[in-house]
């Protein structure tokens, strides 16, 4: 795999707070690398270094081979910021035209790719309107054009789907899928595990400035989740409470994990558990909407990671 | 530095701001206000026209049977002119009450008793005259009373001279030159023969001089507030709109970013410039001298360039103070007006108190309109305003190098924010 971006031992401090604690990783041409990780974990200000707009206390950055310093290097790659920076009272074309001729690309050129990516995404009709009458959903898709405009080797976004309703999110991921290539490198930054799990090929989780764990998805779940999780769903989320009291009875409490409404418990063998649980349960008088064995998710090997949610994280 | 990059900065602010009907009221339509305000109502259309004062008269030598009488001095007031204007609108009193009345209730200007024999006695003696001169304000007094000791003094003269050929008929010309016997006689009825020399600059006299005096103020003053607000939320901006991080991670240089700010903030205020013109020559009738072909006339565009530097740097020193785009307009545009009207862009500074004058005499931006004013609506020459051409470009440049380097602490801090 050739390498787009190499990070070694990043570091960034704010006073005594250490917001990006000597983080490493690779990304390389042809994948899509996730960084996941709960608000505040210094995914944004990791992407800031690696744009070139912060500047780190300790380690190196190579981007493309080159330093990101340098203009050919930042020519060849494009940010996606998590909030659209947009400038409302200009019209969609206008802000895309705006965009590409900070890397050049002016005229005739400027104004066919803009043209070809609002069509992309969705936004022809609004093309010639200003962004201020546009929705969220409408304001990330346009974001998203613009960092398309110079067709980046390298293309960083920053929780790009943040705000989007669920049909608009499967657009991005699969306008994202789209535009991945063997000569483009992909950076995401995102704290939704299913948007991580959708879309990247490697992914880094990020947890208090640090990476603690880095890989293939597969491979993050076959090393730090549990072999199966059983899932149990309720008709009244009020019973979760005493299902989870009943369930503290045999298994460790690590191993049980209350998720909106429902439960999951965590078994190497999940053949013996379901059986006793089902059990158990229906004698104790709680009842079950849903009782099934699903696959660990990398929500699962983050709460085996750190003891926590990301979505706790987050409060 | 890339062009298409500055280009790119100029056309996206510019629609940005025009597209702002806030911004556009704030840049355009608001000094536009004033100077029509002031064309119209404090410069009203025969503002330069000699004044008309009403005067109260009461007669008491209506039976004078001597050459010069009462009568005379009532008709002399009342054909009065200057400038083919009339003087004195003339009203006859019986009562000196109703006639100290008329004054204090502010219904007549001044009044003039003339006494019994005032013909008489100004044949072969000396006469009085008691004048009353309304107060309604210290200025109009003073006008007032200045119109009348002028009027008099000329009423004296004619006299004297009349005098002095009825006297000449008693004294022979063998004797004596009569040439000689005149000059003594004029002499004695005047000894102080003093000689009135207006002295007013020509352009000021005309109400159009007076519009293009307040239009080029009304450049300063919105050049004060809009460069202010302009320097002041360049980088704000856009940090608030969230767009900082993105340019900065293009290829552009700060300094790209940085110079494409102060050339949309130039050309904006050109804009601007051009419009107040154009409005101030055409709707409000300014006069205001200009012609490529003359030299001296080029110092007004290159001045609005210094005043666009000196404010748009000021307004960066002042982003150092402020944390958002509101509280940055709000200073910005509060400074400027209250410096447009303390510094003598907007009011003249012969009209401030002695201790005011001092900030209008050292404001660089007061330099920079005054040389414009001076060159377009006075037509001086080169050598006339070179000191203030010197001390208004220097002040520009050295603003604008601190306002660039502040500009670079700012994007720092507010990256790492």
């Amino acid at each position: 795999m050739v390498i787009a971006v190499k990070v070694s031992g990043l570091t960034k401090r704010f006073g005594d707070k250490i917001a990006v604690n000597r983080v490493s990783f690779n990304v390389g041409f042809g994948e899509i690398y996730g960084l996941l990780g709960p608000n505040g974990a210094g995914k944004s200000t990791l992407i800031s270094m690696i744009v070139g707009v912060i500047e780190p206390d300790e380690g190196t950055i190579e981007v493309l081979g080159g330093e990101i310093r340098d203009s050919d290097v930042r020519s060849k790659i494009n940010y996606c910021p998590q909030n659209p920076a947009l400038y409302d009272d200009l019209t969609g074309l206008e802000n895309l035209i705006f965009y590409s001729s900070l890397y050049g690309i002016t005229g005739r050129r400027a104004l066919e790719r803009a043209r070809e990516l609002i069509k992309k995404v969705g936004l022809e009709e609004y093309a010639n309107k200003p962004v201020k009458i546009y929705s969220g959903g409408m304001r990330k898709r346009l974001n998203l054009a613009a960092a398309l405009m110079n067709e980046p080797s390298l293309l960083i976004l920053d929780e790009p789907t943040t705000g989007m309703d669920p049909q608009i999110r499967r657009e991005v991921w699969r306008l994202l899928s789209e535009i991945k290539g063997s000569d483009r490198a992909i950076l995401i930054s995102t704290h939704y595990m299913d948007e991580a799990e959708a879309l990247s090929d490697r992914v880094g989780i990020m947890d208090s400035g640090k990476i603690i764990a880095e890989g293939k998805i597969e491979d993050l779940k076959r090393n730090y989740a549990p072999k199966s999780v059983i899932s149990i769903e309720f008709f009244n989320p009020n019973e979760q409470h005493r299902a989870r009291e009943e369930l503290g009875r045999y298994l460790e409490p690590k191993d049980i994990v209350a998720i909106n409404g429902s439960i999951r418990v965590y078994s190497e063998d999940p053949d013996i558990l379901l059986p006793q649980i089902s059990l158990n349960l229906f004698k104790a008088g709680v009842k079950i909407a849903s009782l099934r064995v699903v696959k660990p998710t990398l929500e699962d090997v983050f709460l085996r990671l750190t003891g926590r949610r990301i979505m706790e994280v987050e409060g | 530095m890339k062009a298409s990059v500055i280009k790119a900065f100029v056309v996206k602010d510019l629609k940005e701001t025009f597209r702002d009907k806030v911004a556009v009221f704030w840049m355009i339509a608001w000094p536009l206000i004033w100077l029509l305000l002031t064309a119209y109502i404090f410069i009203t259309p025969g503002a330069d026209q000699p004044k008309t004062m009403n005067i109260g008269i009461i007669n008491r030598d209506v039976s004078s049977s001597s050459p010069f009488s009462g009568l005379i001095l009532v008709r002399a007031l009342k054909e009065a002119e200057y400038k083919g204007v009339k003087l004195f609108n003339v009203k006859t009193y019986e009562s000196e009450d109703l006639l100290l009345e008329d004054i204090k209730k502010g219904r007549i200007d001044a009044g003039i008793i003339i006494p019994e024999n005032f013909g008489e006695n100004i044949t072969f003696s000396q006469t009085s005259l008691e004048i009353y001169v309304g107060m309604k304000s210290m200025q109009s007094a003073q006008i007032n009373r200045y119109m009348l000791e002028r009027f008099i003094e000329e009423f004296n003269r004619v006299v004297s001279e009349e005098k002095i050929a009825w006297a000449m008929k008693f004294i022979p010309e063998e004797y004596v030159d009569p040439d000689i016997v005149k000059g003594f006689l004029r002499g004695l009825a005047r000894p102080i023969n003093t000689t009135f020399t207006e002295v007013l600059p020509e352009a000021l006299i005309s109400r159009e001089a007076w519009i293009g005096w307040y239009t080029i103020g009304a450049i300063g003053m919105t050049m004060l507030y809009s460069g202010l607000n302009i320097g002041s939320t360049a980088l704000l901006e856009e940090r608030q709109k969230g767009c900082l991080h993105k340019i900065l991670a293009s290829p552009i240089t700060p300094f790209e970013l940085i110079f494409g700010k102060i050339l949309f903030g130039i050309l904006s205020l050109s804009i601007i410039s051009a419009v107040i013109v154009a409005f101030g020559v055409f709707v409000c009738g300014a006069k205001i001298y200009w012609s490529p072909l003359r030299i001296e006339h080029w110092i007004a565009p290159i001045m609005l360039l210094v005043l666009a530097l000196l404010t748009l740097g000021t307004g960066s020193i002042l982003s150092l103070m402020v944390k958002s785009v509101r509280g940055a307009s709000s200073l910005s545009t509060s400074l400027g007006l209250m410096l447009a009207f303390l510094t003598g862009i907007w009011f003249p500074r012969e009209w401030f108190p002695e201790w005011m004058r001092i900030l209008a005499d050292y404001s660089p931006a007061t330099w920079a309109v005054d040389a414009i004013r001076k060159v377009i609506v006075f037509e001086a020459g080169l050598t006339e305003v070179a000191h203030h051409i010197i001390g208004a470009t220097s002040a520009a440049l050295a603003v604008l190098a601190i306002g660039v380097a502040i500009y670079r602490r700012m994007l720092r801090k507010y990256l790492e924010r």
